[in-house]
């Protein structure tokens, strides 16, 4: 760096001279040869007293400033390190004083030191402050109480699509049966291949799991039970919700969100709509007609994918696969688990669309609410499928 | 300080050449400039030319194709046909390496500001300077302080980000950005757009001081006559798929072409007409002023 400055400086390129107190100044102190400019400066022994820009080529804001900043005696040469980190701290107004030093200005790069020096302040960012523990432990409280609001929110949200859905049910309001069918195909129809070849995939995973464990007791028959049980009353469900969640649910967050930022929402209101309406209800019912009809071909493709499995590395024939799972499964495994599928989606469409209407103006926000619509709605799909369980357990079901 | 030089005078004009890619006359030469959507022809045989230092308004119907021409310019758009020459380099023949040297020439302004919503406005004025001339950090957050001064904001503004800011305040956050390298070429996408008149009006003289004191040429697209009136040497009106006119703002508006009677010879066009010599006069002296002040200070 330095030997190619000092080659460029003696062909005539940037450079500083002493003659007596007043610098001068050479060639063209523009952004590219600020850095060799800034050397050159470094090695000053004391801050001059006048400028002379007689021979400056070039000059553009930021060698302008340099410039400035040169003349500045809490930064010019001289002055040690922290004594100059504490100078940028101290706002000087501005440098309009510092105007006086210079000599042999040209009349256009006057008119440009002089807006320079209008406009130039030697206040820098001071560093953020340290954070002490009460500031944390309010920022734990702040969470807390985030996260209390939240569930508040939801709760309050819950019944507004109740209350817009009986509205709707007692002819108050009309139900968006173009938008509900919209959403039908992209949440349900364009999720099949997805849903299915997951399940399906699952479905021989737990086959082999159980194959290798059962095996053992010289139980491997059992393996259908293992199957069919867990994807009757739990996989088959959870595995589409979680998977509708990241696909269906973010997308609402997502569409809602958008048009939030674009003011579309508050479009909606000031034409003395409902979004609720109009935007909510449609999803919410989508999603609940879809998600059971999906849990059900996710209940088939995961038994398909175990009894693959079974009838190519386990000796279990298909044939076998179903007469054992018709004589040992129950039919009401099967309603219990699609039971749960109507809730999942309320859940997960209510979340989905809170979220987009909490979005706030920027495009970050979006990418904020749909990451937490995605995590709320996983979330409470898991908690309340335990609930479910504990539910059954006591009914004995 | 080795390099001490007793030479009193001295010149370096090749140094000049080195640091932009070289010195025509005119600093953007458009020819033939074709864009097409599958049927729709936005612009056919399109010409213009900019000429260095100064401020060059684009003005058109809505839909007549005035920011794809500007993001044909910075290279945005890949047109279908024709030439874009900027700083003398063919943009469409040009390798990346040769493309990002002349980028480095110009700052854009996006009509909303086009700020990075993550960092704060002192970050985004300065991220130019920290990604291609690296300096100490004082010095560029200096250099970005100065900028976000420059275009009018108040030093609070710079902690703040952009969705905290008004319209206005964003756009004045763009054009901060765009001027963070201190380029020769300024492209403003509507700079006046959703601007109040005295905000619209504080940039028009913004921008004329800029060109005067940075050696701007400033390209602009507007729909504001009054800022045409106020700051622009010459008008390029854009219609029937091309340029259909080039000149300056008195000039343009004693132009026979149908839309460019119906948009000067409206009441806005003969208001802005009227209070143009004024403010153009004013800014002069108060120009003409400052440069007295300091001279006097000197003296004194």
């Amino acid at each position: 760096m330095t030997a190619t400055h000092l080659c460029w400086a003696e062909s005539g390129d940037t450079g500083v001279s002493h003659v007596r107190d007043v610098l001068q100044v050479r060639g063209d102190c523009t952004m590219p040869h600020i850095p060799g400019l800034l050397e050159e400066i470094a090695g000053l022994k004391r801050a001059p007293d006048m400028l002379d820009l007689a021979a400056i080529d070039a000059l553009d804001s930021a060698g302008a400033l340099v410039l400035l900043r040169l003349l500045d005696p809490k930064l010019g040469p001289g002055t040690k390190a922290d004594a100059k980190a504490a100078a940028e701290l101290n706002a000087a107004e501005n440098y309009v004083h510092a105007l006086g030093k210079f000599q042999n200005v040209k009349p256009a790069q006057q008119t440009l030191l002089t807006l320079i020096a209008e406009h130039a302040s030697t206040a820098a960012v001071a560093p953020q402050a340290r954070k002490s523990l009460a500031d944390r432990v309010a920022r734990f409280g702040e969470i807390v109480q985030g996260m209390w609001t939240q569930a508040l929110a939801l709760i309050a949200f819950f019944g507004a699509i109740f209350h817009c859905f009986w509205s709707i049910m007692a002819g108050k309001r009309k139900l968006r049966l173009t938008s509900v069918v919209h959403h039908i195909e992209r949440t349900g129809f364009d999720a099949v291949p997805i849903i299915a070849l997951l399940c399906f995939i699952f479905g021989a995973v737990v086959a082999y799991l159980s194959a290798t464990a059962m095996k053992d007791f010289g139980a491997g028959i059992l393996t259908v039970d293992i199957v069919s049980v867990s994807f009757l009353r739990e996989f088959g469900v959870l595995l589409t919700a979680i998977l509708v969640a990241g696909r269906s649910g973010s997308a609402f967050t997502a569409e809602i969100g958008s048009m939030n930022t674009r003011e579309e929402i508050d479009a909606i209101k000031a034409l003395s709509l409902d979004p609720i309406e109009l935007l909510v209800i449609p999803r919410v019912c989508a999603l609940v007609i879809t998600l059971p009809m999906l849990s059900f071909l996710a209940v088939l493709a995961g038994i398909f994918g175990g009894a693959l499995v079974g009838a190519t590395s386990l000796d279990i024939s298909i044939a076998m696969f179903l007469t054992r799972m018709q004589d040992n499964t129950e039919l009401y495994y099967l309603w219990l688990g699609l039971l749960k599928a109507p809730v999942f989606a309320f859940l997960i469409a209510a979340i989905g669309c809170l979220e987009g209407l909490k979005v706030s103006g920027s495009a970050e926000s979006v990418g904020l609410h749909t990451t937490s619509s995605v995590v709320q709605s996983i979330f409470l799909v898991i908690v309340v499928d335990a609930l479910f369980a504990v539910l059954f357990m006591q009914l004995d079901l | 300080m080795k390099a001490v030089r007793t030479e009193p005078s001295w010149k370096s004009d090749e140094s000049e050449q080195t640091d932009s890619p070289e010195s025509p006359e005119n600093i953007i030469e458009i020819s033939g400039l074709a864009n097409k959507f599958g049927a729709q022809v936005v612009h056919e045989n399109l010409n213009l030319q900019v000429r260095r230092g100064e401020v060059l308004a684009i003005i058109g119907g809505s839909g007549s194709g005035k920011s794809l021409l500007l993001r044909s310019i910075i290279g945005l758009q890949k047109p279908n046909g024709g030439q874009v020459r900027v700083l003398g380099v063919d943009m469409a023949q040009a390798t990346p390496a040769e493309q990002a040297k002349v980028a480095r020439h110009w700052g854009v302004m996006f009509q909303d500001g086009a700020l990075f919503s993550t960092l704060t406005v002192l970050e985004n004025v300065q991220l130019p300077i920290v990604e291609h001339q690296p300096l100490p950090v004082p010095l560029m957050q200096a250099i970005a302080r100065l900028k976000i001064a420059l275009v009018g904001l108040t030093p609070d503004a710079a902690s703040k980000i952009p969705s905290q800011l008004s319209g206005g305040m964003r756009k004045r956050v763009g054009v901060a950005r765009a001027l963070a390298l201190d380029p020769e070429i300024l492209f403003l996408d509507e700079p006046s757009s959703g601007l109040d008149p005295i905000g619209a009006a504080e940039l028009d003289s913004l921008l004329v001081t800029l060109k005067r004191s940075l050696d701007l040429t400033v390209v602009l697209i507007t729909h504001d006559l009054d800022s045409i009136y106020a700051c622009c040497d010459r008008v390029a009106v854009l219609a029937d798929k091309k340029v259909i006119a080039v000149d300056t703002p008195a000039r343009i508006s004693e132009n026979p072409h149908p839309w460019i009677q119906s948009c000067f010879a409206g009441p806005r066009g003969r208001n802005a007409a009227s209070a143009s010599v004024d403010s153009q006069t004013s800014a002069v002296a108060a120009a003409a002023n400052k440069v007295a002040v300091i001279e006097h200070e000197k003296q004194g």
